[in-house]
Parts: C-alpha cells; sequence; structure tokens
C-alpha cells in the first residue's frame, strides 16, 4: 500500500539581513530614487500611485510606465509647469512634497514597473527606478 | 591597567558617522540564494529610526561569490543621521540591520578670517 504524504509548504517572513554596507560612486543615471510603499496591487481597484524623488537636479517631466513583459500596457505623465524642483533634496521622512499618479490595471499579473525623468537638458528620457509589481 | 581597559571600551563604542560625499552613494549586500529562497520582493529602509519604506528590488549594482550589491542613495540633509535595512516578502519582513550612521558632507560654517601681512 502507498501510503501519500502531502507536505505543506508554509512561506515565512524573511530571516536574512541585508549587511556589509560600502560607499560608492553615484552616476549620473540614479540622481533620484523611487520610493514606493506598495508592491502588490489588487485588480480593478484604482489607486494612486504616491513618490517621493530625491535629488538635486530640476526636470520638467516624471513619466511613469507600467508594462507587462512584452508591451507598455499603461504609461502617465507629469509635467511640473512652474519649473520648481521635481526632485528636491531630503528623503520621504523630511516633509518632502510627493507626486500623485492615479494607477488602475484591471488585468491580473505581473508587471514591471519604471520611472523616467526628462528635460530639455536630458531629451534623453533617464530612468530612475524599475520594480516588479503583482496584480492579484 | 584597568583605566586603559576603559579607554579602549569607550572608543568603540562611538564611532563617527561615516562621511558621505554629493558624489557617493551606500551599498549593501544580500545572498542570491537567500533572495531566492526566501521569495523576497522588496527591500525597505528607515531613516532615523522612523517607519520602514520600500525601496522595491533595485538592480544589482555587482555579484560576487553568490552575493549581490544593492545601491541606497540617502537624503543629503545635513547632520547626522542613520538607516537600517531589512528584507521583505509576500508574509512579511525579516529583522533589520543595525543602525549605519552617515553624515552627508556639509559646506564650512567658518569663514577664515584674521587676515594679516607675512613675508613672501
Amino acid at each position: 500500500m502507498w501510503l501519500l504524504l502531502a507536505a505543506l509548504v508554509v512561506q515565512q517572513p524573511p530571516i536574512s539581513v541585508p549587511k556589509n554596507i560600502s560607499k560608492v560612486p553615484r552616476q549620473s543615471s540614479d540622481v533620484c530614487q523611487l520610493q514606493i510603499g506598495v508592491t502588490e496591487l489588487q485588480a480593478g481597484v484604482s489607486y494612486e500611485l504616491v513618490f517621493f524623488v530625491d535629488a538635486v537636479l530640476r526636470y520638467q517631466t516624471i513619466q511613469v510606465s507600467l508594462s507587462d513583459p512584452f508591451s507598455v500596457t499603461h504609461a502617465w505623465s507629469r509635467n511640473v509647469s512652474d519649473q520648481s524642483p521635481l526632485c528636491p533634496s531630503g528623503g520621504p521622512n523630511q516633509n518632502q512634497r510627493p507626486h500623485v499618479m492615479p494607477l488602475l490595471v484591471v488585468t491580473p499579473g505581473r508587471y514591471w514597473l519604471e520611472a523616467f525623468l526628462r528635460s530639455d537638458a536630458t531629451p534623453d528620457a533617464m530612468r530612475i527606478d524599475a520594480f516588479w509589481i503583482t496584480v492579484k | 591597567m584597568t583605566f586603559l581597559i576603559a579607554v579602549v571600551l569607550s572608543a568603540s563604542l562611538f564611532q563617527p558617522p561615516t562621511v558621505l560625499l554629493p558624489t557617493e552613494a551606500f551599498a549593501y549586500e544580500f545572498p542570491d540564494a537567500a533572495l531566492s529562497a526566501e521569495s523576497i520582493d522588496r527591500f525597505e529602509v528607515s531613516y532615523d529610526g522612523a517607519a520602514f519604506t520600500s525601496l522595491g528590488l533595485p538592480p544589482k549594482l555587482s555579484t560576487a561569490n553568490g552575493i549581490s550589491k544593492y545601491k541606497l542613495i540617502p537624503p543629503q540633509t545635513s547632520g547626522t543621521h542613520t538607516f537600517s535595512l531589512r528584507a521583505c516578502n509576500a508574509v512579511g519582513c525579516g529583522p533589520a540591520s543595525s543602525p549605519f550612521a552617515f553624515a552627508p558632507l556639509s559646506s564650512p560654517t567658518v569663514a577664515p578670517g584674521n587676515i594679516t601681512k607675512v613675508p613672501r
């Protein structure tokens, strides 16, 4: 008689810790760092994408695209008309002004979110951050 | 002898913060095996003991011996600050790293003075 044992694997929180902090040179491509609070969304639910951008240069447009592995399905742009610094210095805990964009994804899946900066001085978009977002 | 030991212990407790130039950022390491095995989907950072915020899963700076480096660009606010990092997955977040003290290089606050004449 064969006895079948079903093993249930229950995911646990991580136990590993980031370590060995060192200094590295900054590059012109990472003058801003996008920080977003969630990486998992519900399909069909409207969100406001709030992000804090930290840099010392001025940009006119921040563009966020959300794409599946094969094509761009959503893209947003936000223009800063008053030429004020889009990326003021300071972090999210320094009362930095947040930037908000609407976000609505109806199809569950795994998407790649990228954020870009554009200005007259940088005709090529400068990517500031990118990561996966899961829509359930 | 007792006095000498006391001095050594005091020196080790008060490490000066790492000075950060405007052209510098920080990097932290995380094992690739743990990233996969623990299904890490983001790192989080806390500045000055505030609530943790997500960094997402940044691109790898480099990988050597199964350990990858990731970049962290902290705020350039003057003064001494700390940050802690932790890895998270869909279930929750792991333990945080020990607070790391840093101080962005700020402009000098004292101007040269007492100008006098000296022979060339």
